[in-house]
């Protein structure tokens, strides 16, 4: 039996735990997609699920308030921006870009005008983990119960959107509307009910994806999120908007991620703007490699309901 | 009955009030929210951008690269490449010219003024431009979406002027991170002694001149072509290729031309933060005039009244810089809620749907 020595087997915990920060946007990205919306905003949804989760964590100090907070929030502008797309004239890019940059002004401008300038900013506790009472101890499974609870719901949201696109009528429904929402509207389908539901569920993962960042990093800084939310759409296409990818795909991503503290802690003489710029780099190579898959026909192109 | 033209500068027209009527409700509700007199901070805003002669003049300054770099979105929007790279190619722009004329410092070669401000504008335009392109070969070579590219460019960007402002070009006889300075032959003259306005007004003006004139070309019609449909314009016998090849150019190039203009007219140097968000402003502005280029400059001239006016309000109020963020995408979002206001309710009426 392989002996792991107690610093790297802590090493290998914040790892795994850092795995959702990327995973939940993903699979968000991921099912925004199948479904045929581009779903660019996802950078802005992810910063202001952070800071709504680092405001209400930090005045009621319960994590399960916060995540819940951020994930309404989400969900009412998943519910906007399927509303704004189906009734006005915005485009997909559009309202992306737009949202982005909303979120982007917004999450600092809310935390700037409630926390304000401090010499030392407020943190939060971090996530605990599943169990850590001394009933615990038993020696192989202790490795699994120091990882917190969100890690496992990110495994279990993964199998989960796994039987649904593949195992349930929704899941049909839903990849149909993605390649040609017209013909599945013909068929009977209800279109516009489908792409709410699956804008709301997917902008709580991304929001919910933000909220795990500031859950496990204690803080929220202006910008915290810094280009994760391009990320995922990178690591979407990456994926082949498959779900069951998702999960190696972002592991893979957080390991880079995390390469970058250990470089920069090992040689020093490195200027840390290289490592910095690793995961950015990693997202590009990931674009250019990955040729365009069975990506969803209907991607990001206008729909309109047909007149009967 | 109307004919099709006034009624098009009717509802334009129409919109326009409305949004203004929208924007001035919102922005006093967001006042309002964040606990300012609203009257007051109206009259702080008019007052730091129309109160005085050097006041206006500070806002022709802010001018110069929000009109670039909106053109710069309108061109490549209206072509269908989603160039949201702006703020990278800005910097870009600037990093080319600080490094060519630290480099020209170190060999001892001083050009002529003139000539000086000619290398400022092309290594600024073909810098930005090529970054640009650099998006457009990996999309078309590759298939990688541009949008994801340009976005984490812009990142890239900003890391690599932190490490240059830090690192190799930093200028040690200062304590704060600022690069080495520009050469004095590589500044734009300033026009009028005592204010920061600089000779980029007067390469604006070309410019604007120019983008007039452009959009009368074939050129500017194919290209909108291609943006609203490639197979049209494939089958009616384009090179579509060759003409979104020279749209990046040019979109690539007046961003990075901007940033070229801001560092050898403003700062003279390198300094953190240097961009201060202006690529974004100008994708603001490009969607607010609905990426026509005649009234982004005028919508441009706008927002940098505002962002102008903005700035004593923020040292007064201590409000931070993003709640200006804020306030543009209010304006922007009013603009589209007064469009589909206006649609709907001439639906309604129906005598003004055409």
């Amino acid at each position: 039996m392989v002996i792991i020595s107690e610093a790297l087997y802590g090493y290998i915990i914040t790892i795994i735990s850092r795995i959702p920060i990327i995973l939940f946007p993903t699979l968000g990205v991921v099912l925004l997609q199948k479904t045929g919306m581009l779903g660019l905003g996802c950078e802005g949804i992810m910063l202001i699920g952070a800071v709504v989760s680092y405001l209400v964590v930090l005045y009621t100090k319960n994590f399960v308030i916060g995540l819940l907070a951020s994930i309404i929030v989400s969900m009412i502008f998943g519910y906007f921006y399927v509303t704004l797309l189906d009734k006005t004239r915005f485009t997909d890019m559009a309202l992306g870009v737009i949202l982005w940059l909303f979120g982007m002004g917004f999450s600092s401008f809310l935390y700037r005008a409630i926390i304000g300038v401090r010499p030392i900013y407020p943190t939060i506790e971090q996530l605990p983990p599943i169990c850590s009472w001394s009933l615990c101890e038993i020696p192989v499974l202790v490795y699994l119960t120091r990882l917190n609870i969100l890690v496992y719901v990110a495994i279990l949201a993964v199998i989960l959107m796994h039987l649904v696109f593949y195992k349930t009528l929704f899941g049909i429904s839903l990849r149909a509307i993605g390649d040609d929402p017209r013909s599945a509207e013909l068929s009977g389908v209800l279109v516009s009910n489908i792409r709410l539901r699956s804008s709301i569920v997917a902008h709580a993962l991304m929001g919910l994806g933000g909220a795990y960042m500031v859950l496990i990093t204690g803080g929220f800084t202006e910008n915290l999120t810094g280009g994760r939310g391009w990320i995922a759409i990178a690591l979407a296409v990456l994926s082949g908007w498959e779900p069951k990818n998702v999960l190696w795909v972002s592991a893979m991503f957080t390991v880079v991620d995390s390469l970058q503290y250990y470089i920069q802690a090992t040689f020093p003489v490195i200027p840390p703007q290289l490592p910095l710029s690793m995961p950015y780099l990693t997202a590009i190579i990931t674009l250019v490699l990955v040729r365009g898959r069975s990506q969803p026909a209907y991607l990001g192109k206008r729909y309109e309901k047909v007149e009967t | 009955m109307l004919d099709q033209k006034s009624f098009f500068l009717g509802r334009s027209i129409l919109v326009f009030l409305l949004t203004v009527i929208l924007s001035l409700l919102l922005s006093s509700l967001f006042f309002l929210a964040i606990g300012l007199n609203v009257f007051e901070a109206y009259s702080i805003i008019i007052r730091g951008s129309l109160g005085s002669p050097g006041r206006f003049l500070e806002v022709l300054v802010k001018f110069v690269p929000i009109t670039m770099t909106s053109l710069a979105a309108v061109v490549a929007l209206n072509a269908g490449f989603y160039n949201i790279g702006a703020e990278g190619q800005f910097i870009t722009g600037a990093i080319v010219v600080t490094g060519i004329s630290i480099l020209f410092n170190q060999v001892g070669l001083e050009p002529p003024l003139f000539l000086g401000l000619l290398i400022v504008l092309a290594l600024g335009f073909f810098s930005g431009g090529g970054a640009a392109l650099l998006a457009y070969v990996l999309k078309y070579k590759f298939n990688a979406n541009e949008i994801v590219f340009t976005v984490i460019y812009n990142i890239l960007a900003s890391l690599m002027i932190e490490y240059l402002v830090v690192g190799p070009w930093r200028d040690l006889s200062i304590p704060e991170p600022l690069s080495l300075p520009l050469q004095p032959s590589m500044r734009m003259p300033v026009l009028i002694q005592g204010t920061r306005l600089h000779a980029g007004v007067l390469v604006l003006s070309l410019i604007i001149v120019g983008i007039l004139l452009f959009q009368k070309t074939i050129f500017w019609y194919m290209l909108r072509l291609l943006g609203q449909s490639q197979l049209v314009s494939e089958l009616s016998g384009l090179n579509t290729g060759k003409i979104l090849m020279y749209a990046c150019l040019i979109s690539g190039g007046l961003a990075g031309l901007a940033g070229g203009i801001e560092v050898s007219g403003v700062h003279h140097r390198l300094v953190r933060g240097f961009s201060q968000g202006y690529g974004f402003i100008g994708l603001i502005v490009a969607y607010t005039s609905r990426l026509n280029a005649t009234t982004s400059i005028v919508t441009s001239f706008f927002y940098s009244l505002i962002l102008t006016g903005a700035d004593p309000l923020q040292r007064i109020y201590k409000i931070p810089y993003s709640a200006i963020y804020v306030l543009l995408a209010l304006i922007l979002a009013s603009s589209f809620i007064a469009d589909f206001l206006i649609r709907t309710i001439g639906k309604r009426v129906g005598r003004w749907s055409l």
